[in-house]
């Protein structure tokens, strides 16, 4: 009966490759020897980091293991598989678990463990102001990186991170529509012209098509800027009710275009083999849809030695090169973008607000969003 | 066996006084039935003694053991009461044997299968129904179902039997057949027993005392006879038939006879003391009642004589019934009843025609004399409760 | 002479209100009904009630926070919200409207008529039952949208008709969700129309009624008490209708009350408005109160009793020819609710994409199979549903009896129990259960474990399985009971001797539907229990919501092939074992008569 439709992306959803896809995920064990010395001062091989990443990564998981730290319990929504096998195989003996619980339930569920003492979550995972704002409210503790995090990738105080980005964009068949074909921008795909031939989300739910439109709306240099989108959609797009059923729609061959389409989700799809390619971003008009997912350490984490393995390895390379095969925009500096999308740099993305801002701003927008769309 | 008291039994269903203070005593092996219409109360005071409706206030005890004392705290379960009860709607349950069903109590008792299985035998042998004993219980005939519960309720042998209009779902062709057989288990078996009914003839031919109830309260206790013949006020004296109570007052009371005034016709009559049920002084309001099957209609004023009222009047209508003349007769003021048997029509010859002047005559102890209301002090109320038991 | 005996009522005083009997062990049970009163009460009454207090207090944590009524304002002046009421209103009571008449009708095939195939009609009800929503609706949306879906394909061919003219909209929404509701109509009518005292329409025929008729003035309003709980059981739950409404009325801009709540809550991804859900958990509560009163006015305090003693199991009877549209009847709905659907499910879970044509693939199966976690998994759902659902009957069955022969403040606790969970949107359910135990000393520290996962399940599908159990108990005369009691049986034997008995068609229909909805149940195990302990039911959403729709439905098969291995096993063993008993019941007291007659004939 509850099922909460979460915005896909938002929430830290990394969608596997296909196992074809997985073995080219595989984080090339040992690349030819570099100039690591013996093993003592490169554990991994070079896999993870420098040398003294490595180090550090080992001695931190030894410690761990002595420590009896077993389990890491995530509250948020689950990651790719690929992520969690690729984790699991390098530090065995320590198995991560997601919970999905997302927010009020998770408060909830976190109040409930500080008032009986009975603790469980280690980490909360979700899209940024969710955790943000757990930040904020001091539920966090600091951070102590073993790889070097630029510090636009760590927020409040150092207690919570940002791991990776999500795009959205257009998923387009190729049997009904040539790529290049494809409309140029927000305002084209929601013309007239396009009436009837494009599928996306309802807004009505929520999630990230409300959180897209309601960043539109503000602040006003975004209002006028985006203007008439917002009425374009619902004029002339096909609306349906949940993510899933847009890829399905677009790969099924019922409509040529998919509007903000999440990208991981894309290529788990594309590699089953269905006809479709992937526009990103727009040639024009701006407004590519994008989000940072983020975590954080909860101060009475029970495993902390293993939740800040997991974590700090995220950023690691291994990490990040998972994330990257996984389909989203790796943070660290130096590795390379998800396959075939340009860098994230050079794109002209939807202007959102700063972090702590963020948390309160965006709210009445997103409801206006909601209601404009229910009407 | 056992007897049965109930002392100052009250019952209100919110707002409503159901029971008004029932006092009754059975004794034991005594079949006592509680007469009376729909709404009367004479349901719940059954359901109160079995212990499935709990009173407001009273007493009640079942041979030696207080089953219900509101002063004292006392309310003993239905299960632990030792009484069988026959319900109307024989109550059988559907997912049971014949035989299972009357085991029942049995098991409930801790009685031994094999020896339940014998008296359950036993039993359905005496009602006639051995052969049905493996049948599913409601399949069996409205009857034959009603025989089953009547065996269900004597097999365990309680100190107390208890029914509750067990005839009144039966087709009357059957109930004169049941009817016989309750009384054949009385005899046979001799527990005290209380009985609920509508049905006067019921009544009449199951009870050792029957106890007329309206409205909550007890309205005259008696054995058949008395009740059928001596009615100790209006109320019973209508639901046993009596169609002709004609108002009078009480002018002299000597030694062994009654002397009264009618308050129509002026006129005085009197009659053995006999005629009352209860006690009448001087200055007494009273009814004078007899049936109209009792009483003869004459053309000529009939000799005169101690042992007999004579009332004459004008014949106002007559009906004729086939069994019976119904005649409607003027009589000083008041409109007398009376049912003239085809024997009698066919033998004597009188002028049957409205307008016509007829004697109405009824033989004294075929009338009943008892008060309306009291002008004298009500007599002590402890007086009044007599030990029923005691018949003169 | 004698004289008449009834105290004069001058000097009488009414007693003091203390009843008698107050002796040693009624006080013992007294003392454990004000216990289970209490327990109940904050076990059931006390998440709506916090629910709705929670209105009015803004803070980050539910529940909590400054008292103030602007997100109640808020909440109510917004159009959107009276818009979505309307629609959940018109959807929830048209579907179960339909619902309950098509499956009170097919109820009564099964039971009265001599239909062919309708000893299948039960079984079949609750396999479609374990159907999921989402994978209900999902069948259905691939066969009326998109150039591939079969209806589609028929309207362009026959009709030159292009696009998916039925895939949104009320129409089909409407036939959707009544197809949903179907089987649990059906499985909530079959109980009572199983203990019905044929007498009754049979007198009614012989003063002259036709079977119709019969059907409608006699059957019909004995089962009243049925009818109706399930009636306003099914248009509250139909009325916070997640699934199937979003996916059949966006696109044809038609919302519902769910979304709305779910939205509410979380449009600020980062402080949650559990103020504003709450709000709207108001107008449910409302509607729910409203339904309630309704029915309790329309039955009144009569009884319904078709089991007299007289007669319950009626006879199946033939209707002649006509017996056989029964039949097509049936099939129809076996597609429309079952079928369809199911075909679908099975389809995809061979899909690399669900409801996409790229071929076949066991893939999904082999990754299901293969995760050493499934079998526990099924396990552990089965046992909690099993257990779960068994105490909810027992429950409510217990209260259903105590209601019936008990005083008005029983009647009236109990249905405030019975009927309290409903009050809560489906969306809000864990949230409103943990945010009440929270406070409450011994109850806090249960959650996390197993028993809490438990006990909130119970809470959550006690209303269901009261609405089955009642309507049984209702039936059974109270003269039944009376009798066994002066028999010499005490409340509790009576009890197990004479109600279970009878009433058995209807607790066994309740246990089971209360058993799958614990078994569906998705909002509970992740908020009450600790991580290991993890449904079937969620687990595949989960997987649904990573995309991996296909895997999703192999596990969902994969429950349902289980328990219907199970049930239908169990079916066989309790239905053997009872004829057993019954025989050796019977072939005892045979031979006791028979050696009886042996010994008195010699």
């Amino acid at each position: 009966m509850s099922n909460r439709q979460r915005w896909l992306p938002a929430a830290a959803l990394l969608l596997p490759l296909a196992l074809l896809a997985g073995c080219a995920a595989e984080p090339a064990p040992a690349p030819a020897p570099e100039e690591s010395a013996p093993s003592t001062e490169s554990p991994y091989g070079g896999a993870l980091g420098t040398p003294e990443e490595e180090a550090a990564f080992q001695a931190l998981y030894d410690e761990a293991i002595a420590a009896g730290q077993k389990q890491v319990v995530v509250y948020g929504p689950p990651p790719a598989r690929a992520l969690l096998d690729t984790f699991h195989e390098r530090f065995p003996g320590i198995e991560v678990t997601y919970q999905q619980l997302q927010s009020a339930e998770r408060l909830a569920k976190l109040e409930q463990e500080k008032q009986t003492g009975n603790f469980v979550a280690d980490i909360a995972s979700d899209g940024r102001t969710p955790v943000v704002s757990l930040g904020v409210d001091g539920w966090c503790q600091p951070l102590d990186h073993i790889m070097d995090v630029p510090a636009e990738w760590l927020g409040v105080d150092d207690s919570v991170q940002f791991q990776q980005v999500a795009v959205f964009g257009m998923a387009v068949n190729t049997d009904l529509l040539d790529v290049a074909d494809a409309p140029k921008s927000w305002q084209e795909l929601t013309s007239a012209e396009w009436a009837g031939k494009v599928v996306m989300v309802t807004p009505a739910a929520g999630g990230a098509a409300a959180f897209t439109f309601a960043q539109m709306d503000y602040p006003e240099a975004n209002n006028e800027k985006y203007a008439g989108i917002k009425e374009g959609i619902k004029e002339n797009v096909t609306l349906v009710a949940k993510d899933a059923l847009v890829l399905q729609e677009v790969a099924s061959g019922n409509y040529p275009i998919g509007a903000l389409a999440y990208y991981p989700y894309f290529v788990e799809i594309k590699a089953q083999g269905a006809p479709i390619e992937f526009v990103f971003p727009f040639a024009e008009g701006g407004g590519n849809m994008w989000t940072k997912s983020a975590q954080c350490l909860l101060n009475d984490s029970p495993n902390p030695l293993a939740a800040s393995l997991y974590m700090y390895w995220e950023f690691s390379k291994e990490g990040q090169q998972a994330l990257s095969d996984a389909g989203l925009y790796p943070v660290m500096p130096g590795t390379p973008g998800p396959g075939g999308l340009p860098p994230l740099d050079t794109v002209e993305l939807l202007e959102q607000l700063p972090d702590i801002e963020a948390i309160t701003a965006y709210g009445p927008y997103v409801k206006d969003v909601i209601d404009f769309f229910t009407e | 066996m056992s007897s049965l008291t109930v002392r100052a039994l009250h019952k209100h269903f919110g707002d409503f006084h159901a029971i008004k203070g029932a006092d009754l005593e059975v004794q034991e092996g005594e079949f006592v039935t509680l007469l009376g219409e729909s709404g009367c109360g004479k349901t719940t005071t059954l359901r109160c003694i079995a212990g499935l409706e709990s009173p407001s206030s009273g007493r009640i005890t079942i041979g030696e053991r207080t089953v219900y004392d509101s002063q004292a705290r006392v309310e003993v379960q239905p299960e632990r009461r030792d009484t069988g009860m026959v319900f109307q709607s024989y109550a059988l349950w559907p997912h049971l044997t014949v035989i299972e069903t009357i085991m029942y109590p049995l098991k409930r008792r801790r009685v031994q299968r094999q020896e339940a299985i014998r008296r359950a035998l036993e039993i359905l042998e005496i009602v006639g129904l051995a052969q049905y004993a493996n049948r599913p219980a409601t399949s069996l005939s409205g009857g034959q179902q009603q025989r089953v519960a009547l065996a269900r309720a004597v097999v365990s042998r309680p100190q107390l039997m208890l029914y509750d209009e067990p005839l009144s779902n039966l087709d009357p062709s059957l109930r004169r057949q049941v009817r016989d057989e309750i009384l054949r288990l009385h005899a046979l078996g001799g527990t005290t027993s209380v009985y609920v009914t509508h049905d006067l003839e019921e009544a009449m031919h199951l009870s050792d005392r029957i106890i007329v109830m309206q409205a909550g309260l007890l309205e005259q206790s008696g054995t058949p006879g008395e009740i059928f013949s001596r009615p100790t006020n209006e109320f019973v004296a209508k639901f046993v038939g009596f169609e002709n109570l004609l108002a009078a007052t009480v002018t002299e009371v000597r030694g062994d006879e009654i002397e009264f005034r009618l308050t129509d016709s002026g006129d005085t009559a009197a009659l053995p003391a006999s005629a009352a049920g209860r006690s009448v002084v001087k200055g007494d309001t009273i009814n004078v009642a007899f049936r109209a099957a009792n009483a003869l209609v004459h053309s000529e004023q009939p000799p005169a004589g101690a042992a007999r009222l004579a009332f004459r009047g004008i014949i106002d209508r007559i009906d004729f019934l086939g069994s019976r003349n119904e005649y409607r007769i003027v009589s000083g003021g008041s409109s007398l009843r009376v049912a003239e048997s085809e024997r009698a029509y066919r033998r004597h010859t009188m002028h049957r025609e409205a307008g016509a002047t007829a004697w109405v005559e009824i033989d004294a102890d075929l009338v009943s004399i008892f008060p309306v209301a009291r002008t004298a002090p009500a007599p002590d109320a402890e007086a009044d409760l007599v030990e029923i038991g005691s018949r003169e | 002479m004698t004289g008449p005996s009834t105290r004069a009522l001058a000097n009488w005083d009414k007693p003091s209100r203390i009843p008698a009997g107050w002796r040693g062990e009624r006080l013992v049970g007294k003392l454990l009904l004000g216990l289970a009163i209490l327990v109940l009460f904050i076990l059931f009454l006390l998440p709506p009630l916090t629910m709705a207090a929670a209105s009015f207090r803004v803070g980050n944590l539910a529940g909590q926070g400054e008292w103030s009524i602007v997100p109640f304002i808020e909440t109510l002046s917004r159009p959107s919200t009276w818009v979505v009421t309307l629609n959940s209103i018109v959807l929830a009571a048209a579907s179960s409207l339909g619902a309950l008449i098509i499956g009170t009708f097919l109820a009564w095939v099964a039971v009265r008529t001599t239909t062919p195939l309708r000893r299948w009609m039960t079984p079949v009800m609750a396999v479609i039952l374990v159907i999921p929503s989402l994978f209900y609706g999902l069948g259905w949306y691939l066969v009326v949208n998109g150039k591939a879906a079969p209806v589609n394909i028929f309207l362009r061919e026959v009709f030159g008709i292009e696009g998916s003219p039925f895939g949104s909209g009320w129409p089909i929404m409407l036939i959707v969700v009544i197809g949903y509701v179907i089987p649990v109509g059906y499985l909530f009518m079959v109980g009572p129309m199983a203990r019905m005292d044929a007498a009754l329409d049979d007198a009614a025929r012989m003063n002259g009624a036709t079977r119709v008729s019969a059907f409608f003035t006699v059957t019909l309003p004995l089962l009243r008490p049925t009818m109706f709980g399930v009636f306003v059981l099914m248009t509250s739950y139909g009325f916070s209708a997640f699934e199937l409404p979003l996916l059949f009325g966006i696109q044809a801009d038609i919302h519902v009350f769910s979304t709305a709540v779910y939205t509410t809550l979380t449009a600020n991804e980062a402080i949650p408005n559990y103020a504003g859900a709450s709000t709207l958990a108001l107008i449910l509560m409302l509607l729910v109160v409203v339904l309630v009163l309704i029915r309790g006015w329309i039955l009144g305090g009569k009884r319904f009793s078709t089991i007299t003693g007289k007669g319950f199991r009626p006879e199946p009877k033939s209707y002649g020819r006509v017996q056989w549209v029964f039949t097509a009847v049936f099939i129809v709905v076996l597609c429309w609710a079952g079928v369809i659907p199911l075909v679908q499910m099975v389809l995809g879970s061979f899909q690399p994409l669900f409801g996409v044509s790229l071929g076949f693939t066991t893939l999904n199966y082999e990754h299901v199979l293969g995760d050493r976690k499934t079998a526990g998994l099924i396990t552990f759902t089965l046992i909690l549903a099993a257990i779960g659902g068994f105490l909810a009957a027992t429950i409510a069955l217990v209260m259903s009896h105590l209601s019936v022969r008990g005083g008005r403040f029983i009647r009236f606790f109990n249905q405030a129990v019975s009927w309290a969970p409903v009050a809560i949107p489906g969306v809000l359910v864990g949230l409103a259960l943990i945010t009440a135990y929270l406070p409450v000393p011994g109850l806090r520290n249960l959650i996390g474990t197993p028993i809490m996962l438990l006990l909130g399940f119970i809470v959550v599908v006690t209303p269901i399985a009261t609405r089955a159990v009642e309507g049984g108990v209702l039936q059974i005369s109270a003269e039944l009971e009376e009798s066994a009691r002066i028999s010499g049986a005490s409340r509790v034997t009576t009890f197990f001797t004479v109600v279970l008995p009878l009433v058995l068609p209807s607790f066994l229909a309740g246990w089971f539907i209360a058993g799958i909805g614990v078994a569906g149940n998705l909002s509970l195990p992740v908020l009450l229990s600790s991580p290991t302990m993890q449904t079937v039911a969620v687990q595949a959403y989960d997987l649904y919501r990573q995309g991996y729709a296909s895997e999703a439905a192999a596990l969902f098969l994969l429950l349902m092939l289980t328990v219907g291995v199970v049930g239908g096993i169990a079916w066989a063993v309790v239905k053997g074992g009872l004829r057993v008993l019954n025989r050796t019941r019977h072939s005892r007291i045979e031979r006791a008569i028979t050696m009886k007659g042996r010994v008195a004939h010699v």
